[in-house]
């Protein structure tokens, strides 16, 4: 069954469908509609709405949440989420699960309501402090923001980890028809064997970040997290290839540049020009071996991005030691939008 | 000669009516003890003194000065931090 | 009578200064837990300050969150968990410096948990830095010259402010610098955590309390310092809706 449903919606729908039973949030365009859409749906499930007092409110919220045991989302905008950052840093340290919805806005600063691509870097390499990583998903379609923001409480769940869902105000804003799916887990989830909720029948459990003594517990913990990482790296990598098999020149692209290639690559093709598209989904893990392996048949990449330099970086260091592969960049950041147009061009440019 | 006798003593006889006497257990753990000296300055009978031994912990641990003066009103265990402090505080008749 | 280590309360020595108001306060806390019965589904939250490992010293489960944001965890759990108990221990910088705003909106949305705020008007934990709470002309670390009205502003009374709000339910001012004020500290205490479990709505204890490092005074003089406290933060109730 499908509706017409606006993108902030969807997240929302997906989520309360998942089981998440709590949500904390604060306005921030272009994501308004977020907050709005559950504070009407959330009694509908049982679920708890809080408009928090600020950002920063509503990711600490998020942790007490996910120590109860309960799963959890909150959305923002880009100043917004980077007012999140301390508090994603004790939620991956504690290893709570968490889902956290990224609209991104042009930047850096207040910057404008348009849509961008810009917080890459926020996302995928920290932006909180000490060496920690969130899942990060990006999807391209409607469809893909409800599947995969149902999924990403299950990867929280099993990984003990929190997961973004990197958006864009685009994505946000547009109306697709969406099947709104029945809730299935994709995998056997562990028990919460971590969940505060009064120590009747058990010892008393404590959450905690801080981890003095003895002097190498924190560094066991860093390993412990690093050994996480990799397994997640091994075993949850999403990605789509588009008319890769015989292409000389790649396009690396995500969420709605990804989509936005594809009308490209059609036009190019149809002068010829042996053109493909590899779209990460999961930007964290980031397909490296993909790319790596695509320079079998093409040796250039167009990195296009809304952003002024992002993704290509995760894009050279998946060619590292390759030789003769040039990588070229189309793209800026400050709500700049590509067209099937003005990638077509570039393509036409560096081929 | 009644104001002469200690008030444990006093005590004593004031329950001796009732057919009942107090008898009252303190124990400080001089381990455990910061020498803060909260105990000292509130025992209303002047009971608690710093040792001037150290302990372990190189403080100079709180001690009862005589058990038998203890009125057991348990003020020294309101204001110790430390838990240092115990008090059984028993009438005969509750035993 | 039997005066000893409430159950809830581990036999274990603290980190704590001598003559540290905060293991008094916590000894109160964990003999109203006993009392009334509920450490079996009391969840506590640590905060960033000296009090950071209350949770080696609690028998229950604890939290320990990002400086400051307490009220919004606590908010979070005690929505989701209803029928458990939920407390927020605080020191001055935690509640009234950086979380400011987390607990003026949790008490203004009468959020049905406890609040122990411990005002010892100086940052103990960093080493004696001036708090919000600092008195004027208080010598600290980050203001040598006395604390001045015109630089540093005024010391912050938390209680006051809060109890313009119409969401708390029950705001009260203590100290624990002499035993009748421990044991009225006690009482306003458990007063708190009975609202709760009454469903009565936001308990806020404010103990002011001692800290003789920071204060650079003996254990004894720090008990006179509190008396000073109080010029500035009387003691009393400052809300109560009965």
């Amino acid at each position: 069954m499908k509706r017409i449903m606006k993108g902030n919606e969807v997240f929302i729908e997906a989520a309360l469908q998942a089981g998440c039973k709590f949500y904390a949030g604060y306005p921030i365009t272009p994501q308004n509609e977020a907050p709005e859409y559950m504070a009407k749906r959330a009694p509908d499930f049982n679920a708890v709405f809080i408009q928090a007092e600020a950002e920063l409110s509503a990711i600490n919220m998020l942790f007490g949440a996910a120590a109860a045991g309960f799963r959890c989302m909150t959305s923002s905008s880009s100043p917004g989420i980077a007012l999140k950052q301390e508090g994603i840093s004790y939620i991956a340290a504690a290893e709570l699960p968490c889902v956290i919805v990224n609209m991104v806005r042009g930047g850096p600063g207040l910057g404008n309501i348009r849509a961008s691509q810009a917080d890459y870097f926020q996302a995928t390499k920290g932006g909180g402090h000490g060496d920690y990583h969130m899942i990060v998903i990006a999807p391209s379609t409607l469809q893909e923001l409800y599947d995969l923001t149902m999924n990403a409480f299950d990867y929280a769940d099993y990984y003990r980890n929190p997961v973004m869902i990197l958006g864009d105000g685009i994505l946000g804003q547009m109306f697709e028809p969406v099947e709104i799916k029945p809730y299935k887990p994709l995998f056997k989830l562990p028990n919460k064997n971590f969940v505060l909720d009064g120590c009747k029948g058990r010892e008393p459990r404590v959450i905690k970040t801080l981890l003095l003594q003895p002097p190498d517990l924190l560094v066991k913990h860093n390993i412990h997290l690093t050994e996480k990482y990799e397994k997640i790296k091994k075993e949850l990598c999403l990605f789509e290839e588009y008319k890769t098999e015989d292409a000389d020149l790649i396009i690396v692209a995500y969420g709605i540049s990804g989509r936005i290639a594809k009308g490209a690559i059609d036009e190019a093709r149809r002068d010829g020009i042996r053109v493909g598209l590899i779209r990460p989904i999961t930007v964290w893990p980031f397909p490296s071996d993909v790319i790596a392996k695509a320079t079998e048949r093409a040796n250039k990449f167009l990195v296009v991005e809304m952003s002024n330099g992002q993704l290509i970086e995760d894009v050279k260091l998946s060619l590292f030691g390759k030789e003769n592969v040039f990588v070229e960049h189309f793209g800026y950041g400050g709500g700049w939008y590509p067209s099937p147009q003005n990638i077509y061009k570039k393509i036409r440019d560096v081929y | 000669m009644i104001w002469l006798l200690n008030e444990r003593f006093l005590m004593k006889y004031w329950f001796f009516d009732f057919d009942s006497f107090v008898m009252v257990e303190i124990n400080i753990n001089s381990e455990k003890c910061k020498g803060c000296g909260y105990c000292v300055i509130v025992c209303p009978k002047k009971n608690i003194r710093l040792s001037s031994k150290l302990n372990k912990k190189g403080y100079h641990y709180a001690e009862i000065i005589s058990e038998k003066n203890c009125s057991g009103c348990g003020m020294c265990f309101q204001m110790c931090p430390d838990l240092c402090i115990e008090i059984k505080n028993e009438k005969d008749n509750e035993r | 009578m039997y005066l000893k280590r409430p159950s809830s309360l581990r036999e274990r020595e603290t980190h704590y200064c001598a003559g540290c108001g905060h293991g008094i306060v916590h000894r109160l806390i964990a003999e109203v837990l006993d009392e009334l019965g509920i450490r079996e589904k009391t969840i506590g939250t640590a905060p960033v300050g000296c009090a950071v490992l209350l949770y080696n010293y609690f028998r229950c489960d604890i939290i320990e969150c990002a400086h400051g944001r307490p009220p919004a965890v606590a908010t979070a759990m005690k929505r989701l968990m209803p029928d458990r108990v939920i407390f927020t221990y605080q020191g001055d910088g935690d509640l009234a410096a950086i979380g400011t705003n987390e607990i003026i909106h949790a008490a203004n949305r009468g959020e049905n948990f406890t609040t122990i705020f411990v005002n010892n008007a100086v940052y103990g934990m960093t080493g004696g830095q001036m708090a919000p709470t600092t008195l004027l002309e208080q010598k600290t670390t980050t203001t040598p010259f006395g604390r001045r009205n015109d630089i540093e502003g005024f010391p912050l009374r938390i209680c006051e402010l809060l109890s313009t709000f119409d969401g708390p339910a029950y705001i009260e001012r203590v100290a624990v610098n002499s035993p009748n004020n421990v044991i009225k500290a006690k009482f306003a205490i458990k007063k708190a955590f009975e609202y709760q479990l009454n469903n009565k709505g936001f308990g806020f204890v404010e103990v002011l309390s001692m800290c003789p490092t920071n204060w650079k005074m003996s254990p004894s003089d720090s008990l006179s310092f509190v008396d000073k406290m109080m010029e500035y933060f009387p003691l009393g109730v400052f809300k109560d809706r009965g």
